[in-house]
């Protein structure tokens, strides 16, 4: 970006006066990319257990499988 | 199993768990990651979606009862570039920080106003308090409700 453009983008406000923030439109528009939204093939997901400190890394399918077994034996 | 369904218009059809909730399947099957994952609990709202037009959190409904049913999420809110006047409020009144609630409650604004068009203060206050926002305290929420109602 040049200097004019970004003496343009950051120009002075007013205390109280309502600026546009850049990552506002994509995240209403639900584009928005969170950690949690990021998928790449092989990734691997770490979830804490509740029963023990031991952090647990899987990839997402084996994640999942555990999950379900989890949610079968749930009473 | 196999469920077919409209999505935000467009016929969608998905292979998922019998177990696997709206959410997921909107989320890692259809990969539209617009809705939230947050409390998986019904608790935050951050996942709201309308199914046949009615309000519900996405993690509270299977996906197969969705089968050959209609879902519009937070991504089908826009015409395109054209904002839909919920999101455009929430740029224009900073109601949008971290972000993370903001699909859910634009999507339970959209469906407020297209039942009330003229909600009093108590029953927007009631229509967004399945929805949890940590950072704004909600005032440039309300506000961003408020300038949606004035326009319509």
């Amino acid at each position: 970006m040049s200097v004019a453009a970004q003496q343009t983008r950051l120009r002075v406000g007013k205390i109280g006066e309502r600026l546009l923030r850049d990552d506002a439109i994509p995240k209403v528009r639900g584009e928005f990319a969170y950690s949690s939204d990021l998928s790449v093939p092989g990734m691997l997901w770490a979830t804490r257990s509740e029963a023990s400190t031991r952090t647990r890394a899987s990839s997402r399918s084996t994640c999942r499988r555990h999950w379900r077994s989890r949610a079968s034996t749930r009473s | 199993m196999r469920v077919s369904l409209t999505v935000n218009g467009a016929p969608r059809v998905a292979d998922v768990w019998g177990g696997d909730s709206l959410l997921t399947m909107l989320r890692d099957t259809l990969e539209l990651p617009g809705s939230k994952n947050a409390c998986e609990q019904g608790e935050c709202g951050s996942c709201s979606v309308l199914l046949d037009g009615q309000l519900v959190c996405a993690c509270l409904v299977l996906a197969a009862q969705a089968d050959g049913h209609e879902v519009v999420t937070v991504e089908g809110l826009a015409n395109g570039n054209e904002l839909h006047p919920v999101q455009a409020t929430f740029v224009e009144a900073g109601a949008v920080q971290c972000g993370f609630c903001t699909p859910g409650l634009v999507v339970a604004v959209a469906d407020l106003l297209e039942r009330v068009p003229d909600p009093s203060e108590d029953e927007v206050r009631e229509a967004l308090s399945g929805n949890l926002c940590r950072c704004t305290g909600y005032v440039k929420i309300f506000d961003a409700v408020r300038l949606a109602q004035e326009r319509r």
